[in-house]
């Protein structure tokens, strides 16, 4: 594992509580440790909660945790913070380098790990992350789901069923559409070749121009 | 075009009888109409989305009156759906949806494909600022609420009428109608260079093509994405999912499956569900790669999105367009969603958007018909039964199928191949009869044509029947394929000549120009039903080269049939004369001939009688019957329902090369005019084209110098 050897776990910083501003622009809640939190498993099945429905698949003793706490770092942590704290766990975790009778317990967290680090990373997906902690619906799992409209409860069996397939393409076209987002923050960057982009940076320059 | 279909028929619905002759429908639906507002409730019945099987209903399932559309009432352009809320704009979609069945009820047209968009059309004229933003429907069958949303709503019962509004976007209608479309699979093509035209000159609007699965079977659409791939200029592509791909996808006992193996990897996009464990072990493999995080992170999901989202989106990402769905495309807020997500994303790229829609949604009876009701004439929309005038006769569409049957019965090694028009060619019938000897190859005539062509290099006897306005997609693969290797591949192409209601992106009008140039093609056309199954036997007897013919849109004329509609083949290279006649000789080609005769008897009247012959063959010509006509006559005259440079052009070359130019012969050739004839009736169409009866007698006069009959006969039409 060459790529996570080289930088070693700087612990240290991750696990000091900074009291440094936030990146600008982003909201930063501050939540005391102890607030209980819905326990919900960071993988199997994701039932569709329909617009207050249940929340399902409780799991074993796991303590009521945000993304954070599974980072071990605080909700204000930096870009780097959050990604150093991901390197530490995930190399603990990983389950390359854990002992075999840890193996399914330690992919397990690793999966939880990478999780978070994927919602904290992301900018957007941090953002809405934060809000729906902040309006306390949120759990270990997040999917970026944007809250749901009121929808009609009565259905019969074959229609619940379309419901659901329905609502699994949601998630998942929400899912594109944040990547989209985030694939077009960086698309016209000066690598890309196509015609279309350079297209684009030049309408953008030569609006920058007028301005 | 009239589809037959299979659906439950009320019956008995307060002891009315249930076949409806078109003198009482009228009456029967006020009948109906009263009752309905009487017995129960101004709301259709919500039917679950299952099919239900019923012969008995006795209830209609839909309204009789034209419910009312107070919100509709107020958007006359899309400008005035901006401030409607989601809420209000389902409420519009609703009042669209029934403005679409009463409107096609009243004029036929297209229903089913219109009905599975009214969400999608709603949404997208919400979100995007049409003139400006460029919307494209693909084929344009589906446009229905789209021209009601842009202004045309009041032209809607014009609809596909003479001088009314045509069937598919056109751009002389409106502003509104970006492109012309008719054929299918252009959008895709046409889009992504508006959105070249667009960054060029530096525009900022949006480009959105909307393309069934069934118009994404053909080549062009994929030609069109890996260069939008390439050259990744903002544009949206939406796939309208609704599992149709051919005409209707359905045989005459049922539903089958779409073809190809394309539409196998769309529903799987449908069915997969995110694999989250799966992203999660795909990136267990990140630690592998290397390189900055984000880079990991961008290849890890393209990684995981091809695994997440099963191979069909893959296809799409590797062309080079964004992929998004599956879609509910009945879910306004959703559609609105992802549009205005869309739309407000700067740089995206080609964007593909996959909505998943059901065609026929909303209207209980199309959702339950095998062909969806795809095209439909005038129908009572409480009971979705079609008026359809008992006709005398079949189509010719009908006699082919029979007649191609009747050979393959005796031939094994005939084959029929059709690009998914099963319906409007009639090979449902030959595929229901030779469930193996018939192919779909979906909107694709290209390779239909070297289909074809590889079929005969192995001795089979391939039946290509593509309309002939569709074989010009397919034409370099003739030439190049078929006739310059001399392979017997025969074209059956139907609805040649003028097509009626859908107009100019449908008309036949270049085959026999376009086949009969060709070396090696054997040219021939039907004058009637019986010649019609004479000339499949005489094609199927052509093994030596290619052959083609053609015959036109609608019913026979009702002349004796051979047995079991068996023809014999013709003497190839030979026609017949029908009347003789002295001084004036009339030679007509295909179902031209029909007017002719009535011309003559048209001319009988102040003039002399006239000779009416039926050419038959336009390669070979027949030589010897032109040169008899020529040296006994004083006036020649072809006429053909075809564009210049066809049957007209090769008799005049010939009669010029032989020197029978050089006499006294007076010599007219009739043609399609060297322009576009609108849709409209098909009696509309020929006299717009100067191609009727009175006009061949009008001319014979006129060349006869009886100028006041020509007038008489012009003044009082059908005299």
């Amino acid at each position: 594992m060459p790529h996570l050897a080289a930088t070693p776990p700087a612990s240290s910083a991750a696990a000091v509580p900074t009291a440094q501003a936030t990146a600008a622009g982003r909201v930063a809640f501050r939540r005391p440790w102890n607030t209980p939190r819905l326990r919900v498993r960071a993988r199997g099945v994701r039932r569709e909660d329909g617009g207050g429905g249940v929340r399902t698949e409780e799991q074993e003793q796991m303590a009521s945790r945000t993304f954070y706490d599974l980072l071990g770092i605080l909700a204000e942590g930096s870009p780097d913070e959050i990604r150093v704290a991901y390197r530490r766990l995930a190399l603990k975790y990983h389950p390359d380098v854990s002992p075999p009778g840890a193996a399914a317990e330690n992919t397990r967290r690793f999966i939880e790990v990478q999780e978070a680090y994927e919602t904290l990373s992301d900018p957007s997906r941090r953002a809405s992350y934060d809000r729906a902690l902040a309006r306390g619906v949120c759990r270990l799992a997040f999917s970026g789901r944007r809250s749901q409209s009121h929808r009609a409860y009565h259905h019969h069996h074959h229609h619940h069923q379309e419901q659901e397939e329905k609502s699994g393409w949601r998630r998942s076209w929400e899912d594109q559409i944040a990547e989209l987002k985030r694939r077009s923050t960086t698309k016209d960057s000066e690598e890309n070749l196509s015609w279309g982009a350079r297209m684009r940076r030049r309408a953008e320059a030569s609006s920058a121009e007028e301005l | 075009m009239a589809l037959s279909t299979t659906f439950s028929v009320p019956r008995g619905f307060l002891a009315v009888p249930a076949r409806q002759d078109s003198h009482f429908a009228s009456a029967v639906e006020q009948l109906h109409g009263h009752k309905l507002i009487q017995a129960r409730p101004l709301r259709p019945r919500r039917r679950p989305a299952c099919v239900s099987a019923s012969l008995s209903e006795r209830e209609a399932e839909y309204y009789s009156q034209r419910p009312p559309t107070p919100l509709l009432d107020t958007i006359n352009y899309p400008v005035h759906m901006k401030n409607l809320s989601v809420k209000e704009l389902r409420q519009l979609a609703d009042e669209l949806r029934s403005d679409v069945i009463f409107h096609v009820s009243k004029t036929g047209g297209h229903l089913g494909s219109s009905l599975g968009v009214v969400e999608l059309t709603v949404a997208l004229h919400n979100v995007f600022n049409a003139p400006q933003d460029r919307i494209l429907w693909d084929v344009g069958h589906q446009s229905y609420p789209h021209k009601i949303l842009t202004g045309r709503r009041d032209k809607m019962p014009t609809m596909r009428q003479t001088n009314g509004l045509a069937g598919f976007t056109k751009r002389a209608e409106s502003e509104y109608d970006c492109f012309g479309t008719g054929h299918s699979s252009t959008t895709i093509s046409a889009a992504l260079g508006m959105a070249v035209g667009r960054d060029l000159k530096g525009g900022k609007n949006n480009v959105v093509a909307v393309i069934g699965d069934g118009a994404m079977t053909a080549g062009q659409a994929y030609e069109a994405m890996n260069n939008a791939g390439y050259l990744d200029s903002d544009m949206i592509v939406i796939l309208n999912d609704n599992k149709q791909v051919s005409l209707p996808t359905a045989t005459l006992d049922g539903p089958v499956p779409p073809v190809g193996a394309l539409s196998s990897a769309l529903s799987m996009l449908q069915s997969s569900r995110p694999l989250r464990e799966l992203r999660e072990v795909a990136k267990g493999v990140t630690k592998q790669i290397g390189g900055s995080v984000h880079e990991l992170a961008a290849k890890v999901d393209e990684y995981a999105r091809g695994m997440i989202s099963g191979p069909g989106s893959s296809l799409f990402e590797e062309l080079g367009l964004y992929y998004i769905g599956p879609v509910d495309g009945h879910n306004i807020d959703d559609l609105i969603t992802i549009l205005n997500d869309v739309k407000s994303t700067k740089s995206t790229g080609p964007v593909l958007i996959h909505v998943i829609t059901e065609k026929g949604r909303g209207y209980p009876y199309a959702e339950r018909a095998a062909d969806k009701y795809h095209g439909v004439a005038k129908f009572d929309p409480a009971t979705g039964k079609q008026f359809k005038s008992p006709a005398k006769t079949l189509s010719y569409t009908n006699y082919f199928a029979e007649a191609l049957i009747a050979e393959a019965e005796q031939d094994s090694k005939i084959v029929s191949i059709h690009a998914a028009m099963g319906g409007g060619t009639g090979l449902n019938y030959f595929l229901r009869r030779f469930p193996s000897r018939c192919f779909d190859v979906g909107i694709a005539e290209q390779h239909a044509v070297t289909f074809a062509a590889g079929l005969a290099c192995e001795g089979l006897k391939p039946f290509c029947a593509i309309y002939s306005s569709f074989l010009q997609r397919g034409y370099d693969q003739v030439v190049h394929d078929v006739d310059l290797q001399k392979l017997p591949v025969r074209f059956a192409m139907d609805r040649a000549g003028l097509v009626g209601a859908d107009g100019p992106t449908h008309c036949g009008a270049f085959d026999v120009a376009y086949m009969a140039c060709l070396p090696n093609m054997v040219v021939m056309a039907p004058s009637d039903e019986a010649e019609l199954c004479h000339m499949v036997a005489t094609a199927a007897a052509i093994d030596d080269r290619p052959s083609c013919f053609r015959y036109p849109r609608g019913n026979g004329i009702g002349v004796p049939l051979p047995p079991n509609y068996k023809g014999t083949p013709l003497e190839v290279g030979k026609g017949r004369i029908l009347l003789e006649g002295d001084r004036v000789a009339l030679l007509g080609y295909g179902s031209a001939v029909q007017y002719c005769l009535a011309a003559a008897s048209l001319v009988e009247r102040h003039g002399p009688k006239v000779t009416v012959a039926d050419a038959r063959f336009c390669k070979p010509l027949d030589h010897a019957l032109i040169r008899s006509l020529a040296k006994s006559h004083e006036v020649l005259i072809t006429v053909e329902e075809g564009s210049i440079g066809g049957f007209g052009s090769h008799v005049a070359q010939f009669m010029a090369l032989d020197g029978l130019l050089d006499g006294k012969l007076k010599w007219r050739p009739l043609v399609l005019p060297d322009r576009y004839i609108d849709h409209g009736s098909p009696a509309d169409q020929l006299a717009e084209a100067g191609l009727t009866p009175s006009h061949i007698a009008a001319t014979v006069f006129n060349i006869l110098g009886q100028n006041r009959e020509a007038l008489a006969i012009m003044a009082v039409p059908n005299a």
